[in-house]
């Protein structure tokens, strides 16, 4: 039972225990993680629904801008889902939601990435006309479903496994 | 207050809504995913609206952000519906929640910002007659707003730490 060992050194960190033992840093992560998750996925639907062909008056290479908010939300939430995980490891283990959330925001985030590299780096899209090319439309698409998918699974893990 | 809106809150309860909230073991959670999807709609479309007043971003032309206000709408509509099942579900519960009571206050506090947007700055920007005095006011707006929406999402997210029918 490896498995079990690693989960309990993780609950047992010094920080672990501060966590669980504070009556407000669990929630007070859960907020941050909120506050995160409306800066990744916030951007990454702006910019997926933008490429899907949606305001077409925004120029597509202006939204790069906002891509280090989306990062900034991701580092956010690594930080204080790593946090939250370490301080009821087991329980989360065991949620088939919360692996099912993060298989979707791997896909998320390596969607999100890829899309953005190929939309602001390599400008695969320049003109941001009417149609973007089949790639960036399946990256796009890709991003806001595993965005959407991750939020709703991240929602569903308080309900049980 | 909480006699003369205790009928509106009574016949809430009752409501179709009411008895569907708490009838449906699957309605509250699915309230609570969409209310999480509307969050990130609304703020992803503010983040860009208002961070362009602030001056970020300004290879987006300041009139075209506000094609990305339709979206920032339909987060608000999707999340003021699964607002109002939620409450349905247990109006004087939310009602005795601190958190709550600050939450609906920010909100309103979040419109009359809008307000202040929709009739001061929206035409001026709209027209290419936004400069000076106006953008001064564009920056403060764009900072209550984000400020007053960040603060929604953790009074939202706190709520459950303060719900007394829980506590103890």
């Amino acid at each position: 039972m490896r498995i079990d060992d690693v989960l309990d050194a993780l609950e047992n960190l010094g920080i672990a225990h501060l966590i669980q033992e504070s009556t407000w840093a669990y929630p007070l992560l859960l907020t941050i993680h909120s506050i995160g998750l409306a800066m990744l996925a916030g951007t990454s639907l702006v910019i997926g629904i933008r490429t899907l062909g949606a305001f077409g008056s925004v120029p597509v290479r202006g939204l790069s801008s906002y891509v280090p908010i989306g990062i900034a939300g991701f580092a956010l939430n690594a930080l204080s889902g790593a946090l939250l995980f370490t301080a009821d490891a087991h329980r989360f283990y065991d949620s088939g939601y919360f692996l099912s959330k993060l298989a979707l925001v791997f896909v998320g985030a390596y969607a999100g990435w890829r899309l953005s590299r190929l939309l602001f780096v390599h400008t695969e899209w320049p003109d941001g006309g009417p149609i973007a090319p089949m790639r960036l439309r399946l990256l796009a698409g890709l991003s806001v479903g595993a965005w959407l998918a991750a939020i709703a699974t991240g929602r569903l893990i308080a309900y049980g496994s | 207050m909480i006699d003369t809106i205790r009928p509106v809150l009574e016949w809430l309860a009752a409501s179709p809504l009411g008895r569907f909230m708490n009838g449906a073991p699957w309605a509250f959670p699915a309230a609570e995913v969409l209310h999480f999807m509307g969050l990130s709609l609304l703020l992803g479309a503010l983040i860009v609206v208002d961070l362009r007043l602030l001056g970020i971003g300004q290879r987006v032309p300041m009139r075209a952000t506000h094609a990305l206000l339709p979206l920032a709408v339909l987060g608000f509509a999707v999340n003021l519906v699964t607002g109002v099942a939620f409450l349905a579900s247990d109006p004087l519960r939310y009602l005795a929640n601190p958190a709550f009571i600050a939450k609906m206050a920010l909100v309103g506090l979040a419109g009359l910002n809008l307000l202040w947007f929709r009739v001061v700055l929206y035409a001026p920007i709209a027209e290419d007659r936004y400069s000076g005095a106006l953008a001064a006011q564009g920056r403060v707006v764009a900072v209550l707003s984000l400020a007053i929406w960040i603060a929604v999402i953790a009074s939202g997210r706190l709520m459950p730490y303060f719900d007394r029918s829980l506590a103890g």
